[in-house]
């Protein structure tokens, strides 16, 4: 015990850090690694997607968000839900005019991209009907953009034994 | 062996390496990595599209066989072109029964295994999330081979449609 305190006395008192280090240099790695592989898409808030086994990362390409209340593309709001599901028409004329303003955009931007189909994907709120899903890739299909794909949540399968 | 090692320690004193830089960087960047961290990982469903000019030719080389599955409210039902019903499976409390889905498409997939593309029709009021569940059944399945599991190809290939309006 004396022994101790002398020694306690003579020199200064130091934190031994090593296992923290230890945790955050493994947690650096760890997130450095994740973050390399950067995602696309941006994070929806106020949309549900559906869960699905795909392993297809997403391309570069122009996002539709439908929810229930709202259509936007690249984040700007195009239209209202509510309206598109009371017309009668099957193309949505707000989001094909803006669809093709992005097409022009687009064109003027990277014209030297040599790839004639232009896609979209679209993240869908869970619950929006096969009605409007049908309107939306209708509008898309005849503003030119003929490669759609739809956004979903990477689903953990179940399936797998627990070893 | 006390007073050996305070023997030795006294000939080298202990070195201790600074730290506090490194340590500062850590803590600056630990914060900010995990805020930019993606947990929920997306990815796409791919569709199959017709272009709009490939409509005409569909009609004159229509394959033999095509597979649709129909989404009702109550019901999926598998059938081939000709209208033929090959399964009709009721659901269950749970909702839609994929399991027995996946389970009859791999049968259909046994008899024709160069087949690819199937046809998904639903119902106006068909929520999204069923439309995907279905996709997911018909695209592939998980199958344990060897020791792993491996992705199975059903019938990856999806078109989507309007079910015929119910009689």
């Amino acid at each position: 015990m004396e022994r101790h305190h002398k020694r306690r006395q003579d020199r200064n008192a130091t934190l031994n850090m090593v296992s923290l280090m230890d945790i955050f240099t493994i947690l650096v790695f760890f997130l450095l690694v994740s973050a390399a592989n950067t995602e696309v898409l941006p994070t929806p808030k106020h949309i549900k997607l559906p869960e699905s086994s795909a392993q297809k990362t997403a391309k570069e390409n122009i996002v539709i968000m439908v929810n229930n209340q709202s259509i936007l593309v690249q984040g700007h709001p195009v239209t209202d839900v509510k309206n598109v599901m009371r017309s009668k028409q099957g193309v949505i004329s707000p989001l094909f005019n803006e669809l093709k303003r992005q097409a022009a955009s687009d064109s003027r931007s990277r014209r030297k991209l040599a790839d004639p189909k232009r896609g979209v994907t679209i993240m869908g709120d869970q619950k929006i009907p096969y009605k409007l899903l049908k309107k939306i890739m209708l509008t898309c299909a005849s503003a030119d953009y003929t490669n759609i794909s739809l956004a979903v949540v990477r689903k953990v399968s179940t399936e797998e034994p627990a070893l | 062996m006390a007073i050996n090692r305070r023997k030795r320690g006294r000939k080298k004193p202990e070195v201790e390496i600074n730290i506090t830089a490194f340590m500062n960087l850590m803590v600056v960047l630990v914060p900010f990595l995990l805020m930019t961290a993606v947990f929920t990982h997306l990815t796409i469903l791919e569709l199959n599209l017709p272009a709009a000019d490939s409509a005409k030719n569909s009609k004159s080389q229509k394959p033999s066989f095509e597979l649709q599955v129909t989404i009702r409210k109550n019901a999926l039902i598998l059938a081939d072109n000709k209208g033929g019903v090959i399964k009709r499976i009721p659901s269950t409390s749970q909702g839609h029964n994929y399991v027995t889905l996946r389970e009859v498409l791999k049968q259909v997939k046994a008899r024709f295994p160069d087949k690819t593309n199937a046809t998904i029709l639903s119902e106006p009021d068909t929520a999204y999330d069923t439309l995907v569940q279905v996709m997911d059944s018909v695209r592939m399945y998980r199958a344990f081979l060897d020791g792993e599991w491996i992705d199975a190809e059903l019938f990856p290939e999806i078109s989507i449609g309007d079910a015929a309006t119910r009689r």
